[in-house]
C-alpha cells in the first residue's frame, strides 16, 4: 500500500458535473485536492423529453473530457463515476453511459435515491463536527436540482431516508409551464412545498425531535453576494434572514444571477423544511455527496478507518420501516435471528458474502410488510413494496434481489424455478436469490405459528445434513409440517439434507 | 459616503497622469545625472505619450464623438477634459522639446555627438557620404505617393514618420499636387557621421530623404516640404461575447488598429501653413490636436543612444541584480521553498529564480502540473521555454497568455500559438476581464503526498523588464495559498468558482471588499481611540470607492501614507477630509512597480503584496491576486521597504494640497535615495551569508 492514495470522485447531477479530487493516508487522514464543476443540464432533457437528448450526450461527454487535465494534474489512481437523478431516470441511460465509456473511459455507476442519500449521509457523518452536532437529532436536506432527500438522524440512529419527487429543476419546469409572474410563481412553489412537507411530516416525522437541520451542498455558499460561510452554524433568527435575503437578492436579479431560477426553490425548500421540522439552527455543512464517496473509497481501501457503525445505520432505518408496516414484531426478529444462525453455518461453503447476510437481515425484517395491505398473496405484496421503498445502502439491483428473495421464499422448489427463470437474472444472481430465499423460507417456517415455539436454535452439518437442533417450548407440529415442505429446495440449493432436532425428543427425519 | 462626493475632491485622471510624465521629464533635466541616462528619460515621456494619445486621448474622443456629457470623477465631461489635456500636452511637448534642443543636444555635443538638425548642417564630403547611403540602401525601400484626381489621399500608418511635399511639374510650377513619402522603419533611424575634429555626427533618416527628395519625383520641382507624424486611435474594442475565436478577432483588431481615427498630428515648427492646412483637412484633424516640434519627431528613437559603444561613462553603471542567498547552494529550489517561504525584491534581487523554478519543475520526473499566468513576456523568454518542454516532458501545463494586454497582443498571439504547439492548454484570457494577476502553480507528487508550490508576484513574467522594474515575489508551499493557486486556475480555466478563498484576495468580486473592510477596520480602531495606519504603495490610484473610504478613513483619524509612483485621483490636506493623507511619487532608474499595502490592525500588521492598483480597472474588470505575508522575518522585509521609500529624501516628490509635485524638503534630513539603498541593501544580503557559509561556491545554472 502507497503512502498516500489520490483518487477522484465524479458525479453526474441533474444540473452539473462535480470531480473532486482527494488525497488520503492513514497518517493525515483526508484532504480535498480539488473540486470544479461543469454545469449541465441534463435533468432538463429528462424531465421534458424522458430521455437525454444526442446533443447534451455530446456536450457531456465534452465536459467530462476536459476534467481529464485536472485529474492528471494530481495524477489520480482511482475514479469512482456515478450518475445521478437525470441519467438515472432517463430511458435511455444504458446508451448514454455506453458512449461516455467509449468517448472518456470513465465507467459511470448508477445510483438510486437512497444510495445518493446514504453516500450524502456518510460524507456528513465522516465530518467531525457530526457527532457534536446530531446528539439532539439532526435532519439531512439534499435539496440537489434532481430530488429532494430527507435523511433523519434520531437517538444516535439513522430514523428515515425518504426521497420526494420534488427537485428545484421540476419545480422549475413546473412554475416556468404556468406562465405566472415570478411572484406568482414564488407563491406557487412556497405553497406546493409547504403541501409535500405536511405529509411527509404526517407519515414520518411525528414525534421526531430535531435540533438541527444540515445542509448539504453548495447551495448556500455558491452565490458570492449572500453566501454564508462553509461549515457556519446559524441559529434560526439568522438562517431565516439568509434565507429571506437570499429569495429576495434572486427574485430581484433573475435575469441578471446565474442559475437563479434553479437556486430560488431550493432556498424555499430549506426555509420551508426548517419551519415544518421546528429546528432550532441550521448547519451549513457544504458536504457534498462526492465526500461520501470519498470517504466509502477512503475506507474500502483500509485508507482511513471506519468510525462510525455504517451497518447499523442500515439495520436501523430496515427495522424502522418494517414498524412502518409491521404491529408485532417479534416474529420478524426472531425470523431475522435464525436466518442468521443459518446463514453463518452455510455461507462460507455456499458461496455467500457479508452483503448477501445484510440483504438476508433485511429480507427477513421485511418479508411480510405486505400484509400490511392485504392478507391474500401477502409475499408478492412484500416484494412490490420493498422494490419501490428507499432503503439506504441498496443499490436499485440490490433491491430486486431483496424483491425477489421475499417473494420466493414460500414457494416450492419447482415454482421458485419457474418463477426465477422469467426474470433477467445472472446464474450467480439466481443462485443467490435461490440459497437466500430457502433460508428466509426454513426461517419463517420455524415460528409459521408466530409463537417462537423454539429457542436455543444451533445448527450444525454433519456429513450430508444440515442438522437444527432446537428447543421446544410447546409442540412444533405445525411448523414440522410445513418444514417438510421446504426440504427439496432447501437441499437443491445446499446439497444438505434439512433435519430438525427437538431436544428431548428422538430424531424426526423430515 | 455621500459628503465626499464633491469633484472639487478629486483630481482628473488624465491631467494626473500629466504631471506624471512631467516628474520623468524633470528627471530629464537633471543635470547632475549621466546624459544618456537624461536622454533615456525624455524617450520614456515620448513612449509614454504616444501611449496616451492612442489610447486615452482616443476614447475620450470616442466618448466626445458620441456626444456624452457624463462627467469624470473630477466633474468634467470628455470635452473640457480634452480641451485641458490639450493645453497641458502643448505646454509639455513644447518643455521637452526645450530640453532636447537647449540642454540635451548641447550636452551630447559637449561630449562628441552633434544631432543634425537639418540636412542642410551637413559638410559637403558628408553629404556625398549620406547621398550615397539613400541611393544605395533608402531609395529601393521608398514608396513615394503623390495625390492627385487619380490617386486619393493615401492611408497613413500609425505612428510612422513621413514627409509631405507639394511637388510641381517642372513644365508646369503653378499645379501643385500634394505628395509623400514614409520614413521607412525597416532602416535604422540614425546615420552616424564623422567631423573633421574626430568628433561625430547623427542624421536623421528622414533628413537624409529630405535631402534626395528631388530623386522620387523626377520631372516634378519640390515646391516645399516637411517632416510630419500622426498618432491614431489605437485602443481596441472587442466584442468578447460574440467573438468566435478571440485569437483571430483579437488579430484583425490589431491589424485595423492602423488605421484608426487620426487624433494626433505633430509637424516640424517650420513646415509652411498651406501644407499643415492641407494635413489637417485630409486626416480631420482639428487645430487643438497639432502639435508643432522644434526638433525631431518621435523622441523615444533617442531611448536607442543608451547603448551606445564607448559611452559607459555617460550612463548609470550597469546594475547587476545581486543573487538571492536561498537559492545559492545548489539545492533544489523545491526543497528551499519546502524549508521556508522565500520573498524577492527585484531587481536588487536577481529574477533568476524565478525562471529555475519554472525550469526546474520543466524537467523534475515528480512535478505533475505548471500553471501560469503571463501577461507581458520578454522576447526570448525562457519561461516560454520552460513551459514548451514541460509540455513535451509530458506533465499538464496551462498556461494563461492574455490577449489583451495592451500592445503586446501580437506578442501575446505569438507566445500563444507556439505554446500550443508545444502540448500546453493555452487559455487566451476571460470574457470580458483581463487577467493581470502573477501566478505559477507547481503541483509535485512527494513522498508524504502531493504538494504545492506557488509563485505570486507583483509583476510581470518578463525577465528583461524584471531587471528596471523594482517588484516583489514570493515563493511559498503554503497549504492553504496552494488550494487557493488551484482555485484560481480553476477559475480561470472555466470551471466553477471557489467557495470560499483561504489566504488569497482575489478580483473582480472579492478584493474590493476585502480592501473595504480592512479600510473599515481601521477607522473602527481610530474610533476606539486606538493606533490605525494605513500604508499602500501602488502604481496608480483612481478607484473612486476606495478614495472615498481614505477620506474616511482620514476624517477619523487614521494615518494614511500612499506611495502611487502615476496617477492619484485622490487629493490631499483638503480639510476635514485628507488631512491626515500623504502621497508621494518615487521615479527614479528603476520603474517602481510592487504593490504593497500594509494595514496597522491594531498592532497586527497585516501586509499584503499583489498584482492590483488601487484603479477601476484592477478592481472592477481584472482578475488580480493580492496575498498575504504572513512570515514574521518577511514581514520585516517588506515594512522596511515601506519606511524606506517613506524617508526618500532624493527621489521622492511630495504631493501637494494644490495639486502639484514637490521635491522633498531636505533641511534636517539625511540624504536618502531609496532605489540606492536597496541596491546596496540586496548586495549586504549577499555578503552576510557568503560571511555566515565562509566558503567558495560554484552556483549552477541550468542550461537554456
Amino acid at each position: 500500500m502507497r503512502k498516500t492514495h489520490v483518487f477522484a470522485a465524479l458525479t453526474i447531477g441533474s444540473y452539473e458535473v462535480t470531480l473532486t479530487i482527494y488525497e488520503v493516508s492513514p497518517q493525515s487522514g483526508m484532504r480535498l485536492l480539488n473540486k470544479v464543476k461543469q454545469k449541465i443540464e441534463l435533468g432538463k432533457d429528462t424531465l421534458r423529453i424522458g430521455r437525454i437528448s444526442n446533443e447534451k450526450v455530446k456536450q457531456l461527454c465534452k465536459k467530462l473530457l476536459k476534467l481529464k487535465p485536472v485529474m492528471e494534474e494530481f495524477g489520480v489512481e482511482d475514479i469512482l463515476a456515478y450518475g445521478a437523478t437525470a441519467l438515472r431516470e432517463a430511458e435511455n441511460r444504458l446508451f448514454v453511459l455506453e458512449q461516455i465509456k467509449t468517448v472518456t473511459g470513465f465507467d459511470v455507476k448508477i445510483l438510486n435515491n437512497a444510495q445518493q442519500s446514504f453516500l450524502v449521509y456518510k460524507g456528513v457523518v465522516s465530518n467531525p463536527a457530526f457527532d457534536e452536532i446530531a446528539k439532539d437529532g439532526v435532519a439531512i436536506l439534499d435539496a440537489s436540482p434532481g430530488k429532494l432527500r430527507v435523511t433523519i438522524y434520531h437517538d444516535g440512529t439513522l430514523a428515515l431516508t425518504q426521497n420526494i419527487s420534488l427537485g428545484s429543476m421540476q419545480l422549475r419546469e413546473w412554475v416556468k409551464e404556468t406562465g405566472y409572474s415570478q411572484e406568482d410563481q414564488t407563491f406557487l412553489i412556497r405553497e406546493l412545498i409547504s403541501y409535500r412537507f405536511k405529509e411527509l411530516d404526517s407519515l414520518f416525522l411525528d414525534n421526531v425531535k430535531i435540533k438541527t437541520l444540515i445542509l448539504s451542498g453548495d447551495l448556500f455558499t455558491s452565490q458570492p453576494r449572500w453566501k454564508s460561510k462553509k461549515g457556519d452554524i446559524l441559529n434560526t433568527d439568522k438562517f431565516l434572514k439568509l434565507c429571506r435575503k437570499g429569495e429576495k437578492h434572486l427574485e430581484q436579479n433573475m435575469a441578471l444571477t446565474e442559475d437563479a431560477d434553479i437556486l430560488l426553490p431550493s432556498v424555499i425548500i430549506c426555509e420551508e423544511f426548517y419551519k415544518r421540522i421546528g429546528a432550532k439552527q441550521a448547519w451549513i455543512s457544504g458536504i457534498e455527496m462526492n465526500d461520501g464517496i470519498a470517504y466509502e473509497h477512503a475506507m474500502a481501501t483500509k485508507y482511513l478507518p471506519q468510525h462510525h457503525d455504517f451497518m447499523k445505520d442500515i439495520y436501523s432505518e430496515v427495522e424502522k420501516v418494517m414498524m412502518r408496516f409491521i404491529g408485532e414484531t417479534d416474529h420478524n426478529y426472531y425470523v431475522s435471528k435464525v436466518c442468521d444462525i443459518i446463514f453463518q453455518s452455510v455461507a462460507k461453503k455456499a458461496g455467500l458474502t457479508t452483503r448477501d447476510r445484510i440483504l438476508l437481515q433485511t429480507a427477513a425484517l421485511l418479508h411480510n410488510v405486505g400484509t400490511y395491505v392485504t392478507m391474500t398473496d401477502s409475499a408478492d405484496i412484500s416484494s412490490y413494496l420493498v422494490k419501490k421503498m428507499d432503503l439506504v445502502g441498496f443499490s436499485d439491483r440490490d433491491l430486486a434481489i431483496l424483491a425477489e428473495i421475499i417473494r420466493c421464499h414460500k414457494m416450492s422448489y419447482e415454482d421458485f424455478i419457474d418463477t426465477i427463470m422469467e426474470q433477467h437474472f445472472s446464474s450467480a444472481e439466481m443462485n443467490r436469490i435461490g440459497k437466500l430465499s430457502i433460508i428466509l423460507g426454513v426461517a419463517n417456517t420455524l415460528d409459521v405459528a408466530h409463537c417462537q415455539k423454539f429457542d436455543m436454535i444451533r445448527v450444525n452439518i454433519k456429513g450430508d445434513e444440515l442438522r437444527i437442533t432446537v428447543n421446544s417450548l410447546s409442540d412444533g407440529v405445525l411448523e414440522k409440517n410445513f418444514l417438510e415442505a421446504r426440504k427439496e429446495y432447501f437441499e437443491a440449493m445446499f446439497g444438505y439434507q434439512l433435519v430438525l432436532r427437538e431436544k428431548n425428543q428422538r430424531y424426526v427425519t423430515l | 459616503m455621500k459628503e465626499f462626493k464633491n469633484p472639487a475632491y478629486y483630481e482628473n485622471r488624465e491631467l494626473s497622469w500629466i504631471k506624471f510624465n512631467e516628474r520623468c521629464l524633470e528627471e530629464a533635466k537633471k543635470t547632475d545625472l549621466p546624459i544618456l541616462e537624461r536622454l533615456n528619460f525624455l524617450s520614456i515621456t515620448a513612449s509614454n505619450l504616444d501611449e496616451f494619445f492612442m489610447v486615452r486621448v482616443a476614447s475620450l474622443k470616442d466618448v466626445e464623438n458620441a456626444g456624452s456629457q457624463k462627467k469624470d470623477i473630477a466633474g468634467m465631461t470628455a470635452g473640457e477634459q480634452l480641451k485641458k489635456i490639450s493645453k497641458k500636452l502643448h505646454e509639455f511637448m513644447k518643455s521637452q522639446y526645450t530640453t532636447f534642443t537647449y540642454s540635451l543636444a548641447p550636452q551630447l555635443k559637449e561630449n562628441g555627438l552633434t544631432i543634425l538638425k537639418s540636412y542642410k548642417e551637413l559638410t559637403p564630403e558628408q553629404a556625398v557620404k549620406t547621398e550615397e547611403y539613400f541611393d544605395e540602401i533608402v531609395y529601393p525601400v521608398l514608396t513615394p505617393m503623390a495625390v492627385d484626381s487619380s490617386r486619393p489621399f493615401p492611408l497613413v500608418r500609425n505612428k510612422s514618420i513621413n514627409i509631405a511635399a507639394f511637388i510641381s511639374p517642372k513644365d508646369d510650377s503653378n499645379e501643385a499636387d500634394f505628395a509623400t513619402v514614409q520614413v521607412p522603419d525597416v532602416l535604422p533611424r540614425g546615420f552616424f557621421l564623422s567631423n573633421e575634429d574626430g568628433t561625430q555626427s547623427l542624421i536623421l533618416l528622414e533628413e537624409i530623404i529630405k535631402q534626395n527628395m528631388h530623386k522620387l519625383f523626377l520631372k516634378h520641382n519640390i515646391q516645399t516640404m516637411g517632416v510630419y507624424r500622426i498618432i491614431r486611435n489605437a485602443d481596441l474594442t472587442i466584442d468578447e461575447e460574440e467573438a468566435a475565436d478571440l485569437l483571430k478577432e483579437i488579430e484583425e483588431k490589431i491589424r485595423g488598429r492602423q488605421w484608426g481615427q487620426v487624433i494626433h498630428l505633430s509637424v516640424e515648427e517650420d513646415m509652411p501653413k498651406r501644407l499643415i492646412q492641407y494635413l489637417s483637412d485630409n486626416f480631420h484633424v482639428k487645430k487643438d490636436d497639432i502639435y508643432y516640434l522644434n526638433g525631431p519627431m518621435d523622441l523615444k528613437y533617442f531611448m536607442k543612444l543608451h547603448g551606445m559603444k564607448g559611452w559607459d561613462d555617460k550612463r548609470y553603471k550597469k546594475h547587476k541584480p545581486a543573487p538571492v542567498k536561498e537559492f545559492m547552494d545548489g539545492t533544489s529550489i523545491f526543497d528551499v521553498i519546502r524549508e521556508k517561504d522565500v520573498l524577492m525584491h527585484h531587481p536588487y534581487q536577481s529574477f533568476d529564480p524565478v525562471v529555475d523554478f519554472v525550469k526546474e519543475a520543466s524537467v523534475d520526473p515528480n512535478v505533475l502540473a505548471i500553471k501560469q499566468t503571463l501577461y507581458r513576456v520578454s522576447g526570448n523568454s525562457p519561461i516560454i521555454a520552460a513551459l514548451e518542454r514541460a509540455a513535451m516532458e509530458g506533465k499538464q501545463v496551462t498556461v494563461l497568455v492574455e490577449l489583451k494586454a495592451r500592445f503586446d497582443e501580437e506578442n501575446n498571439i505569438v507566445w500563444a500559438k507556439k505554446l500550443e504547439k508545444a502540448g500546453c492548454h493555452v487559455i487566451y484570457g476571460l470574457v470580458g476581464l483581463k487577467t493581470h494577476s502573477k501566478i505559477t502553480l507547481v503541483v509535485r507528487r512527494e513522498e508524504e503526498g502531493i504538494k504545492r508550490y506557488v509563485h505570486l508576484g507583483t509583476g510581470n513574467y518578463n525577465d528583461s523588464t524584471a531587471k528596471i522594474y523594482t517588484d516583489m515575489g514570493l515563493f511559498t508551499c503554503d497549504e492553504a495559498i496552494g488550494s487557493d493557486a488551484t482555485a484560481v486556475f480553476n477559475m480561470l480555466s472555466g470551471y466553477s468558482e471557489p467557495e470560499q478563498w483561504n489566504k488569497l484576495l482575489v478580483a473582480p468580486y472579492w478584493l474590493k471588499d476585502a480592501f473595504y473592510s480592512m479600510i473599515d477596520r481601521e477607522i473602527q480602531h481610530a474610533k476606539e481611540g486606538k493606533e490605525a495606519h494605513i500604508i499602500a504603495k501602488m502604481n496608480s490610484l483612481n478607484h473612486k470607492g476606495i478614495i472615498q473610504k481614505l477620506y474616511e478613513a482620514s476624517r477619523a483619524g487614521v494615518k494614511i501614507d500612499l506611495i502611487v509612483r502615476g496617477i492619484c485621483c485622490l487629493k490631499v490636506g483638503i480639510p476635514g477630509v485628507s488631512e491626515n493623507i500623504t502621497v508621494r511619487s518615487i521615479v527614479g532608474q528603476f520603474l517602481e512597480h510592487a504593490r504593497i499595502f500594509y494595514f496597522y490592525n491594531d498592532g497586527a500588521e497585516d501586509i499584503f503584496l499583489g498584482s492590483a492598483d488601487w484603479m477601476n480597472r484592477n478592481l472592477e474588470r481584472r482578475v488580480e491576486i493580492v496575498y498575504p505575508i504572513e512570515n514574521e522575518k518577511l514581514k520585516e522585509q517588506v515594512k522596511e521597504v515601506l519606511t524606506v521609500q517613506l524617508e526618500d529624501t532624493l527621489q521622492a516628490r511630495i504631493y501637494q494640497p494644490d495639486g502639484s509635485y514637490k521635491r522633498v524638503d531636505r533641511r534636517g534630513k539625511k540624504a536618502l535615495n531609496s532605489q540606492d539603498y536597496f541596491v546596496k541593501w540586496a548586495n549586504k544580503q549577499l555578503r552576510e551569508e557568503k560571511a555566515i557559509k565562509g566558503e567558495r561556491r560554484f552556483i549552477p545554472k541550468y542550461a537554456e
